[in-house]
C-alpha cells in the first residue's frame, strides 16, 4: 500500500476535511476554517532509484532519486516497481575469490547493477510495453 | 518481466525493534516523522485539545530531490507558522567526526536548529515549551540551509516563520537506519505542547 494512503487512513479519524495535492502531498486538517493557520510537517518520500539503461543480457543500471547510498547497494534484495506489479532483484557483485587484494573496485553508480535473473534485455522487458519504447 | 526504464527501484528491507529501545528500518528518514506528526493529531483528539487555530498536518512528497512537495503545498495553505520535523545525523557512532557535524547522540533528545531559515522567536517557543515540560533537548547550527523541508517553508509566501524539530538517527540513507524510541516520544510530545502554546494572531516578529 502506498506510504501516503496508509497514513491518510491513520490520521483520518483524527482530522476534520484532507486535502491531496497534484504530486501528491497529503495534508490533515483539523479547524480548515480558522484563518490562523499552523503547519506541522514531516516529508513522506523516500530515497530510492530508477531503472536507467538495461543491457543487451539483462542486467540493470540505475539512476538515483534522491541521495541513495551506492556504497550499500552490493548484495542487496530490491523490488522493481514496474506498472504490472512488483518484481524481485538483487544488487550483484563479483565474488572475493575473483577480486585482486589491494586494487579492489569500490561500489560506484558506474559498476552497481541489478540481476534480475532473466536471460536477456527481451525478458526483462517482456509485457512492459506495446510500443517498442526502451 | 514488465520492466522498462523509469521504474523505481526500493529495498525490500522492512522495520524491527532492536535491543527493545531502537526503530531499525529503511526510510524511517522520514517516516518516523510522518508517524509524529499522525500522533500528534491522536493525541490531541483523545485528549480534547481544542486548538484556537487550523492545524494542516503535512506529509510532503520529494523532500529528498530538493524540497519540491514542501514548495508546492507552502503556496497552496499559505500558513502563519510552520513546524517541520526531519531527522538528523546522530554522531556517536564510529566514523563519524564531531567537529565537521556537531554533537548530537541518539538517545538524548529532540535536536532543534539555529540558522538562517529558522525564525528564532518560533524556536525560542519550542525550547522554553521543553524546558517547561522537562523535555530534553539537543542543539545544532546550520551554515546556511537545514537541507529540510524547514527552508522550503521559511522562504514562501514572503516569509514564514518556521522552526525545525529533528529526530537523530544514525546510519541515513542505508536500510538499517536507527532512531531510539524514548526520542520518538520526546518529539511527539515536543510537538503537541508546543502547539498549545501558540495563539492565533502571533507573526513572531523581531522588531
Amino acid at each position: 500500500m502506498p506510504v501516503r494512503r496508509l497514513w491518510l487512513d491513520y490520521v483520518k479519524p483524527y482530522i476534520d476535511e484532507h486535502i491531496v495535492d497534484t504530486y501528491g502531498t497529503v495534508v490533515g486538517v483539523i479547524n480548515p476554517e480558522a484563518e490562523y493557520k499552523v503547519v506541522i510537517e514531516a516529508h513522506a518520500d523516500e530515497i530510492s532509484w530508477f531503472v536507467h539503461y538495461i543491457t543487451s543480457d539483462g542486467f540493470i543500471y540505475l539512476r538515483r532519486n534522491g541521495g541513495s547510498d551506492h556504497q550499500i547497494a552490493p548484495s542487496k534484495r530490491v523490488d522493481i516497481h514496474t506498472p504490472k506489479g512488483t518484481v524481485k532483484a538483487v544488487f550483484g557483485w563479483p565474488a572475493i575469490h575473483t577480486r585482486t587484494a589491494g586494487k579492489e573496485a569500490r561500489p560506484t553508480l558506474k559498476n552497481i547493477f541489478l540481476d534480475v535473473g532473466a536471460k536477456d534485455k527481451a525478458e526483462v522487458r517482456r509485457w512492459a510495453s506495446t510500443s517498442g519504447a526502451s | 518481466m514488465g520492466i522498462h526504464v523509469g521504474c523505481v527501484v526500493t529495498y525490500e528491507d522492512t522495520f524491527m525493534l532492536l535491543n527493545k529501545q531502537w526503530y531499525v528500518g529503511r526510510a524511517l528518514d522520514n517516516r518516523a516523522g510522518g508517524f509524529m506528526i499522525a500522533e500528534v493529531a491522536r493525541m490531541l483528539q483523545e485528549n480534547k485539545v481544542k486548538l484556537p487555530f487550523g492545524l494542516y498536518i503535512t506529509n510532503s512528497v520529494q523532500e529528498e530531490i530538493g524540497l519540491r512537495g514542501a514548495q508546492m503545498i507552502a503556496e497552496r495553505i499559505q500558513p502563519d507558522v510552520a513546524i517541520v520535523t526531519d531527522v538528523t545525523h546522530c554522531t556517536h557512532t564510529p566514523m563519524m567526526n564531531k567537529i565537521e557535524q556537531g554533537d548530537v547522540a541518539a538517545g538524548k533528545g529532540p535536536g532543534v536548529t539555529y540558522g538562517p531559515a529558522v525564525q528564532n522567536n518560533l524556536l525560542q517557543r519550542i525550547i522554553d515549551t521543553a524546558d517547561a515540560n522537562k523535555l530534553p533537548l539537543q542543539r545544532m547550527a546550520a551554515s546556511r540551509f537545514t537541507g529540510t523541508d524547514t527552508d522550503a517553508f521559511a522562504y514562501s509566501n514572503q516569509g514564514v516563520p518556521s522552526a525545525l524539530i529533528s529526530l537523530p538517527l544514525r546510519y541515513m540513507h542505508t536500510t538499517v537506519e536507527m532512531v531510539h524510541k524514548q526520542d520518538v516520544e520526546d518529539c511527539i510530545r515536543l510537538i503537541y505542547e508546543t502547539l498549545q502554546n501558540i495563539k492565533p494572531g502571533e507573526d513572531f516578529k523581531y522588531l
